[in-house]
């Protein structure tokens, strides 16, 4: 199912805010962000969502959303339930229709326009190899 | 060591059934379960997920062992086998991977002998229509090899919706087994367990 408009983004965003967030701010950022990326996919041209999926290291809690609608309703295992200064998120944007490049910009747009008041925010590309890959394929 | 591979397109559901069923299959038969999960990225999502939920998982990350990981993919089903024993293995593939190339890259397999390998694909029932519209041969291609066909997301629509995935199902798999359930509800999950196991 690797067709030739398939592509596959998945990064670490690395959060840090200056003082602690409250939990519930904290799921609602994800979740904007994890709906922003799907939106923004599909207003850029994604011709169907294959998955969009996130995971949030560190801490004992085990939060894991995703969209895989094109309504870009985002559904959660498990939820942020102590505040949190930083963060990883693990996200992965799978879709048919846009390239990687488009996906990295607009994971980096969504995420900075969803975690307001940071004081730091890197992004590691943790697919660097994939686009050979797949084309092996 | 037996295997089942479940497959299914992306989003269908495959890693939250296998969180959901991986206790009442080890319960029901007694057997000692390994996950190999094949996801995207250096870090793969799906296996750290389960692994939160106290699974032993496998991770066969970035790229697709239908295709560009095949050698990658016999060498950890070999080191599973060898570490840990097991006496079933459990293959999530990414939601990209065509079965059947799996199966054909089983057959280079030079590890000790498996038993049963056994195929289950996953149809979202939710997004059928999107992807059968999109996918459709893909889709067909991902039934081909198919023991067992789970309709997921069953709760999420009306009757009409299962008879028409089943149809669609129907017409490449014939008569196996086509089952609606639900991760959400739990719905047919101990049926599709049982069915298995062969209980």
């Amino acid at each position: 199912m690797i067709t030739e408009d398939f592509a596959a983004y998945a990064a670490r965003i690395r959060l840090r805010f200056p003082a602690p967030v409250e939990a519930n701010r904290l799921q609602a950022m994800l979740e904007s962000f994890l709906g922003g990326v799907a939106m923004d996919c599909l207003e850029a041209g994604t011709r169907l969502i294959g998955h969009i999926k996130s995971m949030v290291e560190g801490g004992e809690e085990v939060i894991a959303c995703s969209v895989t609608d094109h309504d870009a309703r985002v559904r959660c295992r498990g939820r942020f339930e102590t505040p949190r200064a930083e963060m990883d998120v693990i996200v992965n944007v799978l879709q048919y229709g846009l390239a990687k490049r488009e996906l990295a910009r607009i994971v980096a747009t969504c995420a900075a326009r969803s975690f307001p008041g940071l004081e730091t925010m890197t992004i590691e590309d943790l697919e660097v190899e994939q686009e050979a890959l797949i084309r092996l394929g | 060591m037996d295997m089942v591979i479940i497959a299914g397109f992306l989003g269908s559901g495959k890693t939250t059934l296998i969180l959901n069923t991986v206790d009442r299959i080890s319960e029901r038969t007694g057997k000692r379960i390994a996950v190999i999960v094949n996801d995207f990225g250096n870090i793969g999502i799906d296996g750290k997920v389960m692994e939160k939920y106290g699974l032993k998982v496998q991770e066969l990350p970035r790229g697709c062992i239908c295709c560009t990981l095949g050698p990658n993919f016999l060498e950890t089903v070999r080191m599973v086998q060898d570490r840990y024993d097991p006496d079933l293995v459990l293959v999530e593939p990414s939601g990209i991977a065509d079965p059947d190339s799996i199966l054909a890259t089983m057959e280079h397999y030079h590890g000790r002998p498996l038993g049963r390998i056994t195929t289950v694909v996953l149809i979202d029932a939710a997004r059928f229509p999107v992807l059968a519209q999109a996918m459709r041969v893909p889709l067909e291609r991902q039934l081909h090899a198919a023991d067992m066909v789970l309709m997921s997301k069953a709760d999420e629509v009306d009757d009409s919706r299962l008879k028409e995935v089943e149809a669609f199902a129907r017409n490449v798999v014939g008569t196996k087994p086509v089952i609606p359930v639900s991760n959400a509800t739990r719905s047919n999950l101990d049926v599709f367990v049982g069915r298995l196991v062969g209980q």
